[in-house]
C-alpha cells in the first residue's frame, strides 16, 4: 500500500487484493490521519472483498467526519462490478479513467 | 557355515602375514649385529606390543614363530628355544599385563584414549622388555654362553624404544583409522567390580619385572655371573615369569553377568586425533632424536677407533638416550595432552552430547548445561548451547499454552456456530412450494444466514443475507441482522430493508454491513415482489427463461441511515422458479486460486431449471459441482444457498 499526502491532499494506493487480510492495514492507516481530501486510487487492486468494502466505508467515514470529500479512483473492471453490485457506487464518488 | 570357515581362512591368513612381518622386520639383524654377536637389531618390538593386544595369544605365537624362522635361519642352537620363548613373551606379556594390571581405581576396558593410558602403555612396555628379554637372557647364563648383563641393556632398550615410540602410533592407528577391534580376554570385564582381583598379577609381574633387572645388575660384572646365588635367582625369576605368564586372566565369578557389559568403544573424535598427533610428534623426534645421536657418537667413536667392544658400547649409549629421551618427552606430552582434553575436548564433547541429548529428548527435561570456565571460544558454544535450550523450552511451553488457550476458544466457537446455526429455520414443511435451503459454513463463525417464512398458504417469505467479514463480530452482526429481518418479514421487502437499515446503523461504529436479498412470492397473484440490498443478483426462470435479475442493486444495509430501497416485480404465466446465494458460491476457490465465477453457476442453473427437477437436485448439482470446482483446497467462505420452485 502507497500513501502520498500533498496539501491535505491524501491520495492511498492499496495493492493486489484488497480482503480482510489487507482492508485492516487501510482501516488502521486512515484511523489517524487528517485531511482535506482523499483520494483511494483503486488501480492496482484486483480483487475486493466485503472486508475491503468495509474499509472503504471506513475511509468514507473518516472523510465525513473530517469534511473532506473523497473519490475512489479507477477500480478495475472486477472491483467496480462488485462495487455496483453492492449498491456503493451510489454512496461513494467513483471517478473512472 | 560357509561365513565361519571363511572367519576362520581369514584369520589364518592374518596370523601368516604376522609371521611373515616379524620374519621381515627381524631381517637387518645381519648388517647391524651388536657386540659380541649375542643380539642384533630387531624391529620386531615395533609390532610386538600392537599384535599382542590386537590378537592375544595366536597372535603372540605367530610373533614367535616369525622371529624363530630367522633365528633357524641364522642357525639352530639351544638359544632358539629360549628365543622363541622370548619373543612370545615380547607379544604375550603386554596382552596378559594390559588386561590385569590396573594404575589407576578405573577397571574398565580402555585402550590409547588418556595421557594415564600412555603411561600405562610405557609401563607395560617396560616390564615385558625386561621379562621376555629376561627370559633370553637367563637362558644364556644357564647354558653359559651370553652375558646376562651385556645382552639384558641393549636388547631391552631396544624393544622399549621401539614400542614408545612406533609401536603406541601403529596400534592407534590401527584401531582408530582402520577400526581393527582389540582381542578382548573373555570373563575379565564382565564382573562389576572385581575388587583387587589382579594383584597377585601385579605383584608377580613387577616381581619378575624387578628381578631380571637385578640380576642385569648382579652380572653386569662378569665375576658374579657363576654366583649360585645369580643362578638361583635366575631360575626364580624363570619360575615367576612362568607364573605370570600362565596365571589365569578370568577369575571365577558367582555374579553371571552378560557379554553385553563387556562393550568396546574405539576412540574417536577429537581426542582420537589429538592423540594421533601426539603420538606422530613422539615418533618422528625420537627418531630423529637417535639418528642425530647415532651419528654424533658413530663421529666421536671412529676418531678414537673403531672395534667390537666399543661399537657395544655406542649402540648402548644410543638406545639409553633414546629410552631416556623417549620416556621424557612422553610424560612432558601427558601433561599437555591431560591439559587439552581438560580444557578442549572434554567440554567440546561435553557441549556435543548435551546438544545431542537434547535433540533426542522429546520431553526435553535435560537440565541446564554447565560447564566449567575454559577462558575459549568454548564458553561461548556452551553458553550459547544452554541459552538456546532454554529458549526452546520456553518456546515450546508458550507453544502448548497457546494450543491450549486455541483449543479452548474453537471448541466455544464451535459452540456459538451451533447457537448460530440453530437460529436458521430448519428444513421447509410448507405447503404450495418446494423449497431447498443449503448452508455450509467455513471453519470460523461466519456471517451468512438464510431465512423462510410462509405468510400464508399462497404467499413465502425468502431471504438471504451475508454479513461483511468472518470473526465474532460479524456473526453478533448477523444475529442482530437475522432477529430485525425475521421481525419486519410481513412487510414489502423494501420497506422492510429501510427498517432493518435504520435499526443497524445505529451505533455502526466497526461500519460492519450485511448484503441481503429479499422476496415474497405470491402463487396466486404469480408474482414475486422483491428488493435487493447489495447482494449478488440471484437467477431467476419465469416459464422457462432462465435470467439474472441483476438490475442496479441498492447499497448494503447498516453502515448509513435513511436509505430508500427500491421494490422490484417479477410476473409470471405459469412456472416461477428461484435460485438465490451467497459469493460463498460464485467465489468458490479451485486449486489455481480462480473462482467458480458466475458463468459455472449460470451454467448449472440453466441445466437444472431447464430439466425440471426439484429444488433438492438443484441445489444437490450445484454442491457437487463446486466440491468438483474446489477439490485439495480449503473452504475459506461460507456456502449458503436456497433454491424454491412455486409448485
Amino acid at each position: 500500500m502507497k500513501t502520498f499526502k500533498e496539501n491535505g491532499k491524501l491520495t492511498i494506493q492499496p495493492e493486489g487484493r484488497l480482503d480482510s487480510i489487507t482492508a485492516p492495514e487501510l482501516t488502521a492507516y486512515i484511523q489517524g490521519e487528517t485531511f482535506r481530501q482523499l483520494i483511494v486510487d483503486l488501480t492496482e487492486v484486483s480483487y475486493i472483498s466485503s472486508a475491503g468494502l468495509r474499509s472503504l466505508l471506513v475511509c468514507k467515514k473518516k472523510s465525513d467526519e473530517n469534511k473532506a470529500p473523497m473519490v475512489v479512483k479507477n477500480p478495475s473492471a472486477p472491483v467496480l462490478e462488485v462495487m455496483k453490485m453492492s449498491g456503493f457506487n451510489k454512496m461513494l464518488m467513483i471517478e473512472e479513467s | 557355515m560357509k561365513k565361519t570357515a571363511y572367519k576362520g581362512v581369514k584369520k589364518v591368513w592374518t596370523f601368516v602375514a604376522i609371521g611373515v612381518l616379524c620374519y621381515i622386520l627381524s631381517m637387518p639383524n645381519l648388517t647391524f649385529t651388536f657386540p659380541d654377536g649375542f643380539s642384533e637389531i630387531r624391529f620386531t618390538g615395533l609390532i610386538a606390543v600392537v599384535v599382542g593386544l590386537l590378537y592375544g595369544f595366536p597372535g603372540a605365537l605367530a610373533c614367535a614363530l616369525g622371529n624363530l624362522a630367522r633365528d633357524l635361519y641364522t642357525g639352530i642352537d639351544m638359544y632358539c628355544v629360549f628365543g622363541f620363548l622370548g619373543n612370545f613373551s615380547m607379544a604375550w606379556f603386554p596382552y596378559k599385563l594390559w588386561h590385569t594390571l590396573f594404575l589407576g581405581k578405573d577397571k574398565s576396558l580402555r585402550y590409547l584414549d588418556s595421557p594415564g593410558a600412555f603411561l600405562k602403555f610405557v609401563f607395560i612396555s617396560l616390564l615385558s622388555g625386561c621379562i621376555s628379554v629376561g627370559i633370553i637372557a637367563s637362558s644364556g647364563l644357564i647354558l653359559g654362553g651370553i652375558v646376562y648383563g651385556k645382552f639384558f641393556l641393549p636388547v631391552a632398550l631396544q624393544y622399549y624404544n621401539l614400542s614408545i615410540s612406533g609401536g603406541m602410533l601403529i596400534f592407534h592407528i590401527c584401531t582408530v583409522q582402520f577400526h581393527m577391534v582389540p582381542h578382548i580376554p573373555e570373563g575379565v570385564y564382565q564382573q562389576q567390580s572385581r575388587g583387587n582381583g589382579y594383584v597377585v598379577d601385579a605383584v608377580l609381574g613387577v616381581l619378575a619385572g624387578g628381578l631380571s633387572v637385578v640380576l642385569a645388575v648382579l652380572t653386569w660384572n662378569p665375576e658374579y655371573r657363576k654366583e649360585p646365588v645369580v643362578m638361583v635367582l635366575c631360575i626364580l625369576f624363570l619360575a615367576v615369569s612362568a607364573m605370570v605368564a600362565v596365571l589365569p586372566m578370568k577369575h571365577i565369578s558367582n555374579k553371571k553377568c552378560s557379554e553385553s557389559s563387556v562393550l568396546y568403544h574405539p576412540v574417536s573424535g577429537l581426542a582420537a586425533y589429538f592423540i594421533l598427533l601426539f603420538l606422530i610428534i613422539l615418533g618422528a623426534v625420537i627418531s630423529y632424536y637417535t639418528i642425530s645421536s647415532f651419528q654424533m657418537l658413530y663421529t666421536d667413536l671412529s676418531h678414537i677407533g673403531y672395534d667390537v667392544s666399543r661399537m657395544s658400547e655406542l649402540w648402548i649409549r644410543v638406545f639409553t638416550n633414546m629410552a631416556v629421551a623417549g620416556t621424557i618427552l612422553i610424560n612432558i606430552l601427558s601433561v599437555i595432552l591431560y591439559i587439552i582434553q581438560k580444557n578442549v575436548i572434554k567440554p567440546a564433547v561435553i557441549v556435543a552430547e548435551y546438544a545431542a541429548g537434547f535433540v533426542e529428548d522429546q520431553e526435553l527435561s535435560k537440565e541446564r548445561l554447565i560447564l566449567r570456565k575454559t577462558n575459549t571460544e568454548l564458553d561461548n558454544l556452551s553458553m550459547a548451547v544452554d541459552h538456546m535450550a532454554e529458549n526452546i523450552r520456553g518456546f515450546v511451553e508458550d507453544i502448548r499454552l497457546r494450543t491450549m488457550k486455541e483449543e479452548r476458544l474453537a471448541a466455544e466457537l464451535s459452540v456459538a456456530r451451533n447457537i448460530q446455526q440453530g437460529m436458521l429455520p430448519g428444513k421447509w414443511t410448507g405447503t404450495g412450494f418446494d423449497l431447498v435451503p443449503y448452508i455450509k459454513p467455513a471453519k470460523e463463525v461466519g456471517g451468512d444466514f438464510y431465512h423462510f417464512v410462509q405468510l400464508d398458504e399462497n404467499r413465502v417469505f425468502v431471504c438471504i443475507a451475508d454479513v461483511s467479514g468472518k470473526d465474532i463480530s460479524a456473526a453478533m452482526f448477523m444475529v442482530q441482522a437475522k432477529t430485525l429481518i425475521d421481525a419486519s418479514c410481513t412487510l414489502l421487502p423494501n420497506e422492510m430493508f429501510s427498517r432493518v437499515n435504520d435499526v443497524l446503523s445505529k451505533n455502526n461504529q466497526a461500519m460492519m454491513f450485511v448484503t441481503s436479498f429479499a422476496a415474497i412470492i405470491d402463487r396466486k397473484e404469480k408474482t414475486m415482489l422483491y428488493a435487493n440490498a447489495g447482494h449478488n443478483p440471484p437467477v431467476c426462470c419465469c416459464d422457462g427463461r432462465v435470467q439474472w435479475l441483476n438490475e442496479e442493486a441498492d447499497f448494503v444495509l447498516g453502515p448509513m441511515e435513511n436509505i430508500e430501497y427500491h421494490l422490484c416485480t417479477v410476473n409470471y404465466e405459469e412456472k416461477f422458479k428461484l435460485f438465490i446465494y451467497t459469493d460463498g458460491v460464485n467465489e468458490a476457490e479451485g486449486m489455481g486460486k480462480e473462482f467458480f465465477g458466475n458463468d459455472r453457476l449460470f451454467q448449472c442453473i440453466v441445466e437444472s431449471f431447464q430439466s425440471n427437477v426439484s429444488s433438492k437436485e438443484t441445489v444437490t448439482k450445484l454442491e457437487t459441482n463446486i466440491m468438483e470446482f474446489t477439490k485439495g483446497t480449503e473452504q475459506s467462505d461460507d456456502i449458503t444457498m436456497l433454491a424454491l420452485v412455486v409448485e
